[in-house]
């Protein structure tokens, strides 16, 4: 019986489910073991909007994955974007807790936790918080207050807040998935994580990921996130300007990628484009595509330069534009974002800090987000719990089983089965006697199944309870 | 010794509301009103219309009666000896029990069936003697709604400590009470002029006092009456109200949620309100079923789940614009009212204490303004996201196809091949 302990990381975006499984190796990276992929229903510019759909495809990408390593998923790291994402400043303060009168890390941890609760407007959620600055005693610009003496600690934060009801969706969508969220990461923060180096964070940059759906950004400066944002425009809207030209959709993607970012790299070729009901072929020329192309890329570099104008960092970011995501792919992207906004351009297409063995096709844009989702899981210390299946075979023989015992189901089927169990909430008397180390896990079970255990082991049970809720925040 | 002025005013019996303002800041809020009203008379009178008779009887009384005799409004009371109340709501109090019978002769000879009292709390007249006035009209059995105004708090604790008992005082004493932090005015409005900015208060109360009597006077096609009205507003205690405008082609749920989030709400939720008056008024056009759908869908979802009482109909003055009224009540918590206003003030002092300016305000700037900054600091633009999307970028940013090579695609259909009059066709 062993207990495979994963990392799973889910980024449901507007075109794709991915889910990956990872393990933190001894040298502090994160090896990739495996990961899914399959098409998305049911968002719409980052956002649930048919919550039937979604729930199916993050359901088809997290048993791709429990089949192929033969787990059982009931938690995971969890990715968010979506229109109604905003970040603003604000402050709070706590008073020095110990009678030394000296700052120390838990007051900090104090001061970030009662962030974390502080009032927002009118059905808000905080999704991430980045403490921009402290002040200690009215001193101001302190980077480091530990170890400072003072009593009062204050600090400006960077609150990023998503609607309640943005929120409330995703997590209803899990709860039918039978996955419970351990935490939320922000798509551009999950994007940051993955491509940005260190010295870049340090310079000032913002990462751009360019998805099918939005455009998300994060701002870093000083090693702090310093603005988070979510633009509504995304690679869908440049298959929707082809179309408008009279292109099939299933045509426009592939069509697509034939175009390049800057119509004056393009030639006069007649790319031909088939065509249903009509008698000839159709073609269009890969300058006028590029226009097409070019044209909405502007959108998104104005809203993207709209963007850096409002977090107050447009003239400080050294380390430039870091471009990334799946509509990232144009050929002269790079220089059509320099040349448009006078920064520097990179395209960062695979993550610095995780491990894909010999999986390279993971080093792909489409994989970076769910990557940064769960580097920045482990870097919050957030664990999700993972279960081999075969422990679940143990209990099966005392439990009243829902298929006959003659049967021989194969392991795919199994899974099935148990799923079944446990997402739908059929209750079965279990009457195994389970060892403590165990207690966690088969709280989980229990928590789908409204079963009957007693949770041995309570300092694993409030353990769990802190994880749950609100993504971390940046520890300095 | 009571003094009334003009006792003679004309008494309407179609109106079986009366609005009654109190001491300075409530006079201001019913001459706003009323003079609308007059406005409104004249421009169809010019126009050839009928002028509609009036459904609301407007009362303004105070302790002084010089403010009364600037007033326009033909019912005017003088509470007491008409010499003021001197920032004391205990004076208030008094010259208001000096009159109130013939206050309430009032209401009986109008038939009022649901009174407003509104006022500016936090000085004499208005924190002292609504709560009286309202106390009476409860007494007669009319449903009593107060609409009042929270001091800023830089008026100093002794302005805000009285305003605070008032409200107290007058919350034992009305069915519903509507409370508008100056604070959130100074929020939303406070780049106007004073006076301007003060107007939006009076707003408040006229929309309210319009939404309630287009429920129950209006002629919509779904239909409510006072009965409907007393049902949600009776005891209901501190109540939340929002009032939302929506441009033509914008979603009256987009406007809904918009207006939730205002700041008027003074940052509460609406969520846990037990019952609802939802009142949507139509322009031109009017909504279509699935848009009321989501207006009541949308409602029931905020409060998780809440008794709805709605009404709709048309109001051709707002011209393509739709507008929803919600009050909201019967909630369980107490509303947080002063808190926030509190914090905000504290937050403000300690900016100054620093000398350092807030760049981001709490409130989402309205949707067409350009936020201009200093030189130094680059424009920032709101982007019209929806209408982005809804026209290919081609497009609006002119760009000019190249036509050099076409390859002979003539078809039925439109011609892909780089034709600009063609790629243009929409």
């Amino acid at each position: 019986m062993n207990t495979e302990n994963y990392i799973i990381a889910i980024d449901a975006g507007t075109a794709n489910v991915v889910a990956l499984a990872g393990r933190p190796t001894e040298d502090g990276r994160i090896e990739l073991v495996t990961g899914a992929m399959c098409a998305s229903e049911g968002f719409m510019r980052g956002d649930i909007k048919n919550i039937e759909s979604s729930t199916k495809a993050i359901k088809q990408a997290i048993t791709d994955l429990e089949t192929e390593l033969g787990i059982e998923i009931s938690e995971a790291v969890v990715g968010m974007s979506g229109p109604s994402i905003k970040c603003r400043k604000q402050s709070g303060y706590v008073f020095v807790e110990n009678n030394e009168g000296e700052v120390k890390e838990a007051d900090l941890q104090l001061l970030n936790k009662s962030m974390l609760n502080a009032q927002v407007g009118v059905g808000e959620s905080i999704i991430h918080i980045s403490a921009q600055n402290y002040s200690v005693d009215g001193e101001r610009d302190i980077r480091q207050p530990v170890g400072m003496m003072g009593k009062k600690l204050e600090a400006e934060f960077n609150i990023v807040t998503n609607d309640k009801a943005a929120v409330g969706r995703i997590e209803k969508c899990l709860h039918r998935v039978g996955v419970r969220a351990v935490g939320y990461v922000l798509n551009g923060v999950a994007a940051a994580e993955a491509v940005l180096s260190e010295d870049e964070k340090e310079l000032g940059v913002v990462v751009v990921d360019i998805g099918a759906g939005t455009t998300d950004l994060a701002v870093y400066h000083d090693n702090i996130v310093r603005y988070v944002s979510v633009i509504p425009i995304g690679g869908d809207l440049i298959n929707k300007d082809i179309r408008q030209a009279g292109i099939l959709e299933r045509c426009a993607e592939d069509l697509k990628l034939r175009g390049v970012a800057m119509a004056e790299y393009a030639s006069t070729q007649i790319l031909p484009v088939s065509t249903v009901g009509y008698s000839s072929k159709k073609g269009i020329s890969q300058k006028n595509l590029s226009m097409i192309i070019e044209a909405r890329l502007m959108d998104i570099i104005e809203a993207v330069q709209n963007e850096l104008n409002k977090s107050g960092y447009a003239k400080l970011l050294e380390g430039g534009i870091v471009l990334t995501g799946g509509s990232a792919r144009f050929d002269k992207i790079d220089e059509l974002f320099s040349k448009s906004m006078k920064m520097p351009v990179r395209i960062a297409s695979s993550s610095c800090g995780i491990d894909v063995g010999e999986n390279n096709f993971y080093n792909d844009l489409s994989y970076i987000p769910a990557m940064g989702i769960m580097i920045k899981g482990v870097k919050d210390g957030l664990v999700t719990y993972t279960k081999a299946v075969e422990q679940l075979e143990i209990k099966k023989e005392e439990v009243k089983v829902v298929v006959s015992k003659e049967e021989e189901p194969d392991e795919e089927y199994q899974n099935d089965e148990t799923q079944e169990e446990e997402t739908y909430d059929e209750p079965t008397k279990k009457t195994v006697d389970v060892p403590k180390k165990f207690g966690s896990f088969i709280k989980n079970f229990i928590d789908k199944v409204n079963g009957l255990f007693e949770v041995v082991d309570e300092d694993k049970k409030s353990e769990s309870r802190n994880r749950k809720g609100n993504s971390g925040y940046d520890d300095l | 010794m009571e003094k009334l002025i003009d006792f003679d005013a004309p008494v309407s019996s179609n109106s079986i509301i009366t609005v009654i303002g109190v001491g300075g800041g409530g006079n201001n809020a019913v001459n706003h009103m009323f003079n609308l009203k007059v406005a409104d008379d004249k421009i169809r009178e010019d126009r050839g219309e009928e002028v509609e008779t009036d459904v609301v009887t407007y009362i303004v009384c105070n302790t002084d009666r010089q403010a009364l005799e600037h007033s326009r409004v033909p019912l005017k009371i003088c509470l007491g000896s008409g010499l003021g109340a001197g920032n004391n709501p205990e004076k208030g109090r008094e010259e208001a029990e000096k009159s109130i019978n013939d206050i309430v002769s009032h209401f009986r000879a109008n038939n009022t069936e649901m009174l407003f009292v509104t006022a500016g709390m936090g000085g004499g007249t208005g924190t002292g003697a609504a709560p009286v006035i309202a106390a009476a009209a409860k007494k007669e059995g009319i449903l009593t709604v107060g609409v009042v105004t929270m001091p800023l708090r830089a008026e100093g604790p002794k302005r805000c400590g009285q305003a605070e008992r008032g409200i107290e005082e007058l919350k034992k004493n009305v069915d519903a009470l509507l409370i508008i932090n100056n604070e959130n005015i100074r929020e939303m409005y406070g780049s106007l002029a004073y006076s301007e900015a003060f107007k939006k208060a009076d707003e408040v109360l006229a929309t309210a006092v319009k939404s309630i009597t287009s429920i129950i006077y209006g002629h919509g096609y779904v239909n409510a009456d006072m009965e409907d009205v007393k049902s949600i507003m009776r005891d209901s205690g501190v109540s939340l109200m929002c009032m939302a405008v929506s441009p033509g082609n914008e979603s009256i749920k987009k406007a809904m949620i918009d207006s939730l989030e205002s700041p008027l709400l003074n940052h509460n939720d609406i969520g846990g309100a037990q019952k609802i008056l939802a009142y949507i008024s139509c322009g031109r056009d009017e909504i279509t079923l699935n848009e009321l759908h989501s207006v009541m869908e949308e409602l029931q979802f905020m409060t998780g789940g809440t008794d709805i009482i709605w009404g709709a109909g048309r109001d051709e003055s707002l011209g393509d614009q739709n507008s929803v009224t919600i009050i909201a009540t019967g909630f369980n918590k107490e509303v947080d009212l002063k808190t926030d206003a509190a914090k905000e003030a504290e937050r403000r002092m300690e900016e100054l204490k620093r000398q350092r300016e807030q760049k981001d305000k709490l409130p989402e700037e309205p949707k067409t303004e350009v936020i201009a900054t200093s030189p130094s600091r680059p424009a920032i633009v709101d982007i019209d996201y929806e209408d982005w999307e809804s026209r290919p970028a081609f497009i609006r940013r002119k760009m000019v196809f190249d036509n050099t090579r076409t390859e002979s695609t003539k078809t039925s259909g439109k011609d892909v091949s780089g034709s600009n009059a063609e790629l243009f066709k929409h």
